[in-house]
């Protein structure tokens, strides 16, 4: 289950044991040139052992960073993680583990899948070769036992005739089958937290779908827990139990997935929603958040979704907002769940529905000038 | 990869043809002749002014010339064809077949495609011969001293993108720095400077062997002399590398060690070497299996690009010290109007280049499973 | 077959023959023409040569290779203009190539005999005469070949406003005076019909708050000629495609020969009426990007038939496509890479402007504001570089970019693809306003459903290169009839969890559009052949499209009928299994 932020146990002390994988305040920054990125300010989560979390957001929400942050597989400068940013993982804090403790922990415990399936698979070895080097790694076993648990992984993920193919290189292979080798790849040690980081955002709908539906097989299979990072709703509606979604580096809400998706409380996931097109839409205009994404060095001091948001008012300028109950173990970081809020609340649920329902616009600036 | 190499073959034959035609238009465009080393002899009379130009065939057009040259043309025959070109005659060898077949056939030793690049006007000495009498001491300078620096440079090259910015990295930059900006002649007189002059003086200044103490380089005795003290021998020339190798490394070194270091950023920058670190596998392992490969690629052409360097030499290097090398020969022969020495070498350099390049295709080709020729 | 394939499309009124683009005998003379300037430039270097070895006595070449040089350059300069109009003029010009030989020969001759004969000096000048004589035959060998296209089909070049395309030079929109957002009247675009300029002086009369269901809002007033319709017929499509095929060869070998094609459009038809959005979707290497950019001739087609609003475009001269090309505009996809980063928006608005003609600056610079408005980016903007903006400001930019040279149709290719899903919406919303003003006609490229089926009248999904299926948005989400398309429309994620459903899954991947399989293009992935026991005709009979049920729905499919709710559901009920078994195999 994904705890609120108000059960969470003491800093400095591990959660419950059904807890897999418990973040607590994660912060990172990148040191660049022109300033501090805050690419992820602040992130809570928990994720029970075999469940499945989904994370969304827009490019630059910080939804990877927070992953890569996690795995520690940023490099550190330019990256920097905060001092009392927790991660504790089956009774270990990752970011404070040994960089050797942690590269038995990476492909072993924890799993990553990446977007990119063609440029995240070393060009010049063969799929076989790059499986079996991390199980020979991780399991002790020898190269001959290793070659074979390749083959297996391959036959595992649906690849037709794995003998020949262990020996192919990646550009030898479509996308996606590529993607299924590197969730062959990901599931060759038997992790116990898959890390999906937009697993079929390069894929075509009908290889989307494969994968998909393979991701679920193998997870009702296998027991692992998963983290599925994405920007579609779409595969987060099919996919997931808890959704986590963020904006500019925070958590905006989280909750169920029946929660976020069909009664969002944060003025953003309602737009996001909102903007999808659908059929009942036709012939309307679209629902569309105006403006662009902040940039992350002159982030809006307070509410940083403010400057976009349909519902604003003078509370959202002057007054920074937490992750407020937003009923029934959802929370939400919008004034709105203010109890002095509770007309505009109902108002903008009201919207919200009104415009799930018709398919009229927003209520903010006409986004024909959005970029102005 | 066979057709590659077969198609890569044929089209390298106009290429050299290409080739034979620009050297010849170029020392053509030279101004003076081989016979401009007598402008400033005053004993020199006309007569035999035009004894030498009729004895070396300059009077020929420049077609008959080039066809003589290339060994299309057999050179003992006379007359010109509409003015200037060889008349079919010409084209027939001494054994009445074609001039341009093998000497076998056609009895024909003259020109290129016959093995022979004529004489040195000024020794006698056939062409050949002489690049290679002059083309060993340049293997041995040149090869040694791209087999350092190549070394040094992609362990520098490589050690500086593992630890970006850090102390060694921003060493190495100020170095590399420094290596392109010191220019050759003054390192290497410098280097005279110090270590054999009258302070130090414990390295020779220049040369290959030590004259007191052996016959030339190259000479049958020298060979003779290498069988009786083969150890003296290579302390010799080895006393004698030292300086010219430490000026080849120091300024070749730089550009190398920031191509390596580029090419290295740029691997570990990949996505696959992120999933290398998601695997749970080592640094050492990210850096030198799975960086290194890929960085590696690129590095490969370069190198195939700086094969030619061990027949080319490094003219003022090799200049300086004054090494018996292709580079010096070169330097002589332009001082001395010495026309079929230069073109010789500019022939074989410009061969040994388009080669060179064939040699880093198929080994590109080799190394990198994604390229299929 | 064919007739079978294109009942309902209707054949298009041909308004009059364009020139068509010299066939290759003449193109390849254009190449050669290019060989001449290249000798020319060689010919200089001999000649700097000679004057190097003058001193041995050269200098008499000079004007013999002058008396050579200006007349091809002359030459080369009156064959690339004139031989494309008049047959009398590519004769003209083989006379004239041979009387420049001619006369250069006897100069040289002339020249030679009144010299002491020098035997270097004579062969650079045959070095320098050789070329022009081997190219002289060459031209006339490729103009006597080309002659035979000409067969008095000469007409005269296609003019602007004959092509029916709007104004470049007129205002986009009309300016009104500066005022507070709120107070700046909605989208108020004058009817049809209006006087010209009679409207633009007066701004429309402000339309009341909340019609149509909108918010107000700051919407720039469309200038009347720009909002015109489209010049085309009532009731007869603006673009009529026929077989249309787009093959790409493949190379390779020792001699680099062809060795195969790549068959991304293989004979696809389909009609857009005027004011219609058309969709084609498919998965990657359907060949639905080619087909777009082919449909306007940015590519060549192979073979085939596009009829736009009344001109025949395949193999059209470039002249003559010129003023077409300003009604056929393209929106690329990826807003990163197609905007020149070192150019300023003012030139990468502007390039296609100078290209159709408008030189005076200012009036460009007017045209780009005025284009940047209507996508709603600030008229200062034209003198920033590309990277100062965002994705959805460059895609913005990339639409302004069409919209300067004022198209009736434009060819989306994945226009929001690469955008955020708030971003996309803003676009989409942006192009749905767009069309509505200028009264434009889409064809939308994309791969995602969802986005098509809001936005399109009428889609067709491509595979490998051909239509599966064809329809209305209605009829094809509906009632697909392709089990491709069922299957494309079962693998839409819903972002509504109460919808969650098992998919229908395809196995294996879209073959290579190199080697197309047999018959139905579809057969190796196909469920309901699976289903209906693997009949044969699938593999060895390529179907036709033809009608299925209501008017304008086609599907190529010989076993269309067989699908229906029962097959869909219990072929989704097995689909998983393969992926289960996959699993059991461990």
């Amino acid at each position: 289950m994904t705890e609120t932020s108000t059960e969470r146990p003491v800093a400095g002390a591990p959660p419950r044991d059904d807890i897999l994988l418990d973040v607590r305040n994660l912060k990172t920054y990148f040191r660049v040139m022109d300033g501090v990125v805050p690419a992820v300010d602040g992130v809570n989560f928990s994720l029970g052992k075999g469940h499945t979390l989904g994370i969304v957001g827009e490019s630059g929400s910080g939804k990877s960073v927070t992953a890569l942050t996690v795995m520690r597989l940023l490099d550190i400068p330019p990256a920097e993680i905060g001092e009392d940013s927790e991660a504790w993982f089956d009774g270990r804090d990752l970011l404070k583990l040994p960089e050797s403790d942690m590269r038995r922990i990476r492909g072993n415990d924890i799993a990553m899948i990446f977007q990119e399936p063609l440029t995240s698979l070393n060009p010049v070895f063969t799929v076989g070769d790059q499986i079996a080097e991390q199980v020979e790694l991780h399991m002790k076993v020898k190269a001959r036992e290793a070659r074979d648990r390749a083959v297996e992984m391959l036959r595992l993920v649906g690849i037709p005739s794995p003998e020949r193919r262990a020996k192919q290189y990646p550009h030898e292979l479509s996308g996606g089958m590529r993607q299924r080798v590197m969730i062959g790849m990901a599931l060759s040690c038997e992790p116990k937290l898959l890390i999906a980081d937009e697993p079929t955002t390069a894929l075509d709908v009908t290889v989307q779908a494969q994968i998909l539906e393979l991701l679920k097989a193998i997870q009702e299979r296998t027991g692992a827990a998963l983290i599925l990072i994405t920007h579609d709703l779409g595969v987060v509606a099919e996919m997931v139990d808890n959704v986590i979604v963020m904006y500019a580096g925070q958590v905006v809400e989280q909750g169920t997935v029946d929660q976020v998706l069909l009664e969002p409380r944060m003025p953003y996931t309602m737009g996001l929603i909102e903007s999808i097109p659908t059929v009942e839409k036709r012939g309307g205009r679209l629902s569309a958040i105006s403006g662009v994404v902040p940039s992350p060095f002159h982030l809006p001091p307070h509410c940083r979704f403010e400057p976009r948001c349909p519902y604003r008012w003078e509370t959202c300028r002057t007054v920074t907002p937490e992750l407020y109950n937003a009923g029934d173990g959802r929370v939400a970081r919008c004034h709105l769940h203010l109890v002095e809020a509770t007309a505009r609340r109902e108002a903008a649920i009201a919207q919200h529905r009104q415009n799930m329902a018709m398919g009229r616009r927003f209520t903010g600036a006409p986004d024909r000038l959005g970029d102005r | 990869m066979t057709k590659f190499v077969i198609r890569r073959a044929i089209q390298a034959i106009p290429v050299l043809f290409g080739i034979t035609i620009v050297v010849y238009g170029i020392l053509l465009a030279a101004p003076g002749g081989p016979e401009a080393k007598f402008a400033n002899n005053p004993r020199m009379t006309q007569e035999a002014k035009d004894k030498f130009i009729k004895a070396w065939g300059l009077d020929q057009p420049i077609p008959i010339q080039y066809c003589r040259w290339m060994g299309l043309c057999n050179p003992e025959t006379e007359g010109t064809m509409l003015g200037s070109l060889p008349t079919p005659a010409a084209f027939i060898g001494p054994s009445g077949l074609p001039n341009f077949l093998p000497t076998v056939m056609s009895g024909a030793t003259n020109g290129l495609l016959h093995g022979d690049l004529g004489r040195s006007i000024n020794s006698g000495e056939p062409v050949v011969d002489r690049i290679a009498r002059a083309a060993l001491p340049t293997f041995i300078l040149a090869g040694i001293a791209l087999v350092v620096w190549l070394s040094i440079a992609i362990t520098m090259g490589v050690y500086a993108a593992i630890h970006r910015y850090s102390l060694f990295d921003n060493a190495a930059t100020v170095f590399s720095y420094v290596g392109f900006a010191m220019p050759t002649f003054w390192l290497g007189i410098m280097l005279i400077f110090i270590f054999s002059g009258p302070g130090l003086n414990i390295l020779p200044a220049g040369g290959m062997t030590e004259t007191r103490l052996s016959p030339p380089f190259g000479s049958d005795q020298y060979w003779a002399y290498f069988g009786q003290h083969p150890v003296q021998a290579l302390t010799d020339i080895g006393k004698h590398l030292i300086l010219p190798v430490i000026t080849l490394v120091v300024v070749n070194i730089a550009g190398d060690s920031r191509f390596v270091r580029a090419s290295m950023l740029e691997a570990l920058g990949q996505d696959f070497v992120r999933t290398a670190k998601a695997k749970g596998l080592p640094a050492r392992v990210v850096n030198f299996k799975h960086a290194l490969r890929n960085a590696l690629l690129p590095v490969i052409t370069n190198i195939g690009l700086e094969i030619p360097f061990l027949f080319t030499g490094a003219i003022v290097t090799e200049t300086i010290f004054s090494w018996p090398g292709i580079g010096k020969l070169t330097i002589d022969a332009t001082r001395e109007f010495d026309y079929p020495i230069l073109m010789g070498v500019l022939l074989v350099t410009s061969v040994l280049v388009v080669f060179a390049n064939l040699l880093a295709d198929i080994a590109y080709g080799y190394v990198d499973p994604r390229i299929k020729y | 077959m064919t007739a079978a394939a294109t009942p309902s499309v209707a054949e298009p009124t041909v308004k009059r023959k364009l020139r068509r683009r010299p066939p290759a005998a003449i193109r390849n003379g254009r190449a050669l023409m290019i060989a001449i300037a290249g000798y020319v430039a060689a010919g200089l270097f001999i000649l700097l040569l000679g004057l190097v070895i003058g001193a041995r006595g050269v200098s008499g070449i000079i004007l013999p290779a002058l008396a050579v040089v200006v007349p091809i350059v002359v030459l080369c300069i009156l064959t690339v203009r004139l031989t494309r109009t008049r047959q009398v003029w590519a004769l003209a010009l083989v006379v004239g190539w041979a009387a420049v030989v001619a006369v250069a020969v006897g100069f040289l001759i002339a020249t030679m005999a009144s010299r002491q004969p020098d035997a270097n000096a004579t062969f650079f000048a045959q070095l320098l005469l050789t070329p022009p004589f081997f190219l002289a035959v060459a031209s006339a060998w490729h103009f006597l070949r080309g002659a035979r296209w000409f067969n008095g089909e000469w007409e005269h070049p296609l003019k602007a406003d004959e092509s029916g395309a709007r104004p470049i030079s007129a205002p986009l929109v009309v300016s009104a005076p500066p005022a507070p957002a709120d107070s700046v009247p909605s989208a108020a675009h004058a009817t049809a019909g209006t006087a010209p300029l009679a409207a633009a002086g007066a701004p429309a009369a402000p339309v009341a708050p909340g019609m149509d269901g909108h918010e107000p809002e700051i919407r720039p007033i469309v200038a009347p000629e720009v909002a015109a319709p489209a010049s085309a017929e009532a009731g007869r499509p603006l673009v009529s495609v026929q077989g249309l095929k787009k093959h790409f060869p493949i190379y390779g070998g020792v001699l680099r020969r062809q060795i195969g094609t790549v068959y991304a459009v293989d004979g696809v038809d389909f009609d857009i009426m005027p004011g219609e959005t058309f969709s084609l979707v498919g998965e990657s290497g359907c060949g639905k990007t080619t087909l777009g950019r082919t449909v306007i001739q940015l590519t060549p087609s192979t073979d085939g038939r596009v009829v736009f609003d009344g001109y025949e475009l395949a193999d059209v001269d470039p002249e003559d496509m010129r003023p077409l090309r300003r009604r056929m505009q393209i929106i690329f996809q990826d807003p990163f890479g197609s905007l020149n980063p070192r150019m300023p928006i003012s030139d990468i608005i502007g390039e296609g402007l100078l290209a159709q003609g408008l030189t005076d600056r200012q009036a460009r610079d007017k045209r780009t504001e005025d284009a940047l408005e209507l996508v709603g980016l600030r008229r200062e903007y034209t003198r920033r570089y590309p990277h100062e903006f965002s994705g959805g400001q460059r895609q913005r930019i990339g639409v302004a970019r069409a919209l300067a040279l004022g198209p009736d149709f434009i060819v989306a290719d994945e226009p929001v693809s690469a955008l955020d899903v708030s971003i996309q919406s803003q676009v989409l919303n942006l192009l749905l306003d767009l069309k509505r003003d200028l009264k434009l006609t889409y064809l939308f490229i994309s791969h995602n459903l969802s986005v098509v089926q809001y936005f399109s009248d009428r889609v067709a999904v491509m595979y490998l290169g051909k239509i599966a299926e064809i329809g209305t948005v209605d009829q094809l989400y509906a009632d697909p009839r392709h089990p491709y398309t069922v299957a494309l429309l079962s693998a839409i994620p819903e972002a509504d969890p109460r919808r969650r459903r098992k998919r229908l899954v395809l196995k294996g991947d879209v073959p290579s559009p190199a080697a197309p399989p047999s018959g139905c293009r579809f057969h190796t992935r196909c469920w309901l052949r699976e289903r209906l026991g693997n009949p044969e005709r699938c593999t060895t009979e390529d179907p036709a499209l033809r009608t299925f049920g209501e008017e304008g729905h086609r599907v190529a499919c010989h076993f269309a009928e067989d699908i229906s709710q029962t097959t869909v559901e219990q072929a989704t009920a097995e689909a998983p299994a393969v992926v289960a078994a996959a699993v059991e195999g461990e």
